[in-house]
Order: structure tokens, then C-alpha cells, then sequence
């Protein structure tokens, strides 16, 4: 068996996005292994808004499971990543589920709270975004 | 002497991941905004690139985690502002 085969797409290419098109032909195999990869972004964003609405996380993390199944067959390798596709997914799963019961109160605190806890990292890239936002948008007239 | 804001509010001050400022424009040397990324609003190829670099970076996934929990709960407070002006001005 030739080590390289001209033909073939380019694996580093493929594997993206196989298991959602793997789960929209309705392997339950590639449900888990998807599952398994992103779960964890998906929790995250759930727990994040049960500190601040009044929802269940488990509940939410579920109702994205299903979201994505059913939207399986709908992902577009050309426009986004299998992450990015769940990440967004479980965005608006959680912003609609948690949108009739925020504390404002407790989000403002929560929201100040992230920002000052901000790691390194995530200082650098918020102040890189800002610079760039800045600097998209300055425009000077004669 | 730099000032340590965590030390006066008790908040625990954050594992310096760069120590050297010249490793996190390393970071950033590609263009990358994490926070388009986090988003979701970046191009197709700065998802890819940005994910290959999150698989071997643990400072870069964390700052995306804490920059999608926080654009989330932003989303949440323009919704809560948007409902309340719904609700309140034409009554």
C-alpha cells in the first residue's frame, strides 16, 4: 500500500467536520465521539448562565446535544470548524433559554468579576481586539 | 514596582502564562483576534489555524474559554437591556 496517495484529500483537511457529516448520515458512533470533543465548551457556557438566570445546565447541555444532531446535516465545512458550528450552536441554545430569568444584578457583579480575573492570555487578546477594532474604525476627515 | 490590582481585592492573582511580553506578541504574531474567534466570527481560516494553535497552547484555550463565557454573558446583558426598554417605554 503506496505511504501516499495522490488522489486522497489531505487528512488534516478531512477529519474537520467528518463526525457531523458522520452524525447527519446517522452514525450514533460519530454522535459520541463528537460529543465527547466538545461537551465540555458547551457545559462551560451552561454553568456560566446558571450563575446568573435561572436555568438547569443539564438541561441546556442536552438540548444543544439535540440542537446539533438535528443540525447535523446542515454544517458547512466551507463556512466554519465542528467547534466553532457546536461553540455557536450552544450560544444561542443557552442565550434563549436564559434570556426570561437573568438577574441583572448578579450578571453585571459576574461579568466585572471575569474581567478582573481575566488571565494573561486573555488580556493580550482582548487588548489586541481593541487596538484592532480602533484602528479598523479610525477615519479622519480633510 | 508594578501594581498587583488582584492584592487589594482578594481576588487571586492569575499564573503569569507570559512573563516575557515578547511571547505573547508571539501569540498574536500571526493577526489572530481569539476574540473574533471566541465569537464566532472569524474567517474559516483563522478557526483552523487558531484551533491547531489551541491544541499545544493552554494559555491561548483558557483565554478563549474565559472570552466566550464572557461575550455570552455580555449577550445576556443586551438582551436583559433590550427587554426592559421593550417592556417599559411603550406602555
Amino acid at each position: 500500500m503506496p505511504a501516499l496517495e495522490p488522489d486522497r484529500p489531505d487528512p488534516t483537511a478531512s477529519t474537520d467536520g467528518g463526525l457531523l457529516r458522520a452524525v447527519a448520515a446517522g452514525d450514533e458512533g460519530a454522535l459520541s465521539a463528537l460529543w465527547c470533543a466538545h461537551s465540555a465548551i458547551v457545559r462551560r457556557l451552561a454553568t456560566d448562565a446558571a450563575r446568573v438566570a435561572a436555568i438547569d445546565p443539564d438541561e441546556v447541555v442536552q438540548m444543544t446535544m439535540t440542537k446539533v444532531w438535528r443540525a447535523a446535516a446542515t454544517f458547512d465545512p466551507d463556512q466554519s470548524t465542528e467547534q466553532a458550528f457546536i461553540a455557536a450552536i450552544a450560544r444561542r441554545v443557552v442565550v434563549d433559554r436564559a434570556r426570561m430569568t437573568i438577574d441583572h444584578e448578579r450578571l453585571v457583579g459576574e461579568i466585572a468579576a471575569r474581567l478582573t480575573r481575566l488571565s494573561d492570555a486573555g488580556q493580550t487578546a482582548l487588548r489586541a481586539h481593541r487596538q484592532r477594532v480602533a484602528e479598523a474604525t479610525r477615519v479622519s476627515c480633510p | 514596582m508594578p501594581v498587583n490590582r488582584y492584592e487589594s481585592s482578594g481576588v487571586p492573582e492569575p499564573v503569569q502564562h507570559f512573563e516575557d511580553p515578547r511571547l505573547a506578541d508571539q501569540h498574536m504574531a500571526a493577526g489572530w483576534d481569539l476574540v473574533a474567534y471566541a465569537d464566532g466570527t472569524a474567517t474559516l481560516d483563522v478557526q483552523r489555524d487558531v484551533e491547531e494553535h489551541l491544541d499545544g497552547c493552554a494559555p491561548c484555550t483558557q483565554a478563549v474559554a474565559e472570552l466566550r463565557s464572557l461575550l455570552l454573558l455580555m449577550d445576556l446583558a443586551q438582551i436583559g437591556d433590550d427587554t426592559v426598554a421593550g417592556d417599559t417605554s411603550h406602555g
